[in-house]
């Protein structure tokens, strides 16, 4: 099926079978790996981007479903010059990370929970966040990063 | 997972129209379970009837006085 997407501001013309997934579609055809396969079942978050502002798991959501819309991965997250998002920044700052493997699809959700309006104290922050394992136990550094940011009140800065 | 044929109407009218086309044909909205199960060879349907684009499923309606209409496709 032909499609017409929209990755990072970028428009790419798809030929999409319907059995793949936009998670493979974006790893293994547009060679954007920063999007993780964690479980493949919707289960860990890993694979967590943005599709027409709103986050949902790329391994769950056939490629077909993104044909004329917007999808925002980790790649389209920092600034044009290469420098940092502030929740990126964050995430450094706050030791948020251990292996790293989950931290796309924590950005990703982070984003999203402070531009949702969720992340007004650590309990919403959590909850909000419930989607996305972390193996490595990082959550206080999560939530502390994502607290930090949602209290700037300028998520997309 | 086993191929299938995709649709995704714009209609209500053009869903079921789809739907009814034979044995074997699923409804996909979200995804979160049929599609899963796909992966895992348990639904193994020959057509499959995406309604995530039908926007007359997807309003939520507050102008009633005493009642709330949520789309069966509202997110």
């Amino acid at each position: 099926m032909h499609a017409l997407v929209t990755v990072n501001g970028r428009e790419m013309e798809l030929t999409l079978e319907p059995r793949e997934s936009l998670l493979d579609v974006l790893r293994e055809r547009l060679a954007l790996t920063g999007t993780k396969k964690g479980c493949d079942h919707g289960q860990c978050g890993a694979c967590t981007v943005h599709l027409n502002g709103r986050r949902v798991l790329s391994c769950l959501t056939p490629a077909v479903q993104a044909d004329g819309a917007q999808v925002r991965t980790i790649e389209g997250v920092a600034a044009a010059g290469g420098s940092l998002h502030p929740l990126q920044q964050a995430f450094i700052d706050e030791d948020a990370l251990q292996c790293g493997y989950c931290t796309p699809g924590q950005i990703m959700s982070g984003l999203g929970c402070i531009a949702e309006g969720h992340a007004a104290d650590d309990a919403q922050i959590r909850e909000y966040l419930s989607g996305n394992l972390c193996r490595c136990g990082a959550y206080p550094g999560i939530v502390a990063a994502v607290r930090v940011i949602a209290a700037t009140q300028d998520p997309e800065a | 997972m086993r191929p299938f044929a995709y649709a995704a109407p714009t209609t209500v009218t053009g869903a079921i129209a789809a739907g009814s086309a034979g044995a074997g044909t699923r409804f996909l909205a979200g995804g979160t379970t049929l599609y899963d199960l796909m992966k895992l060879d348990v639904e193994t349907p020959v057509a499959v009837v995406d309604v995530s684009r039908i926007a007359e499923l997807a309003a939520v309606d507050t102008s009633g006085d005493d009642e709330l209409v949520i789309g069966a496709g509202a997110r």
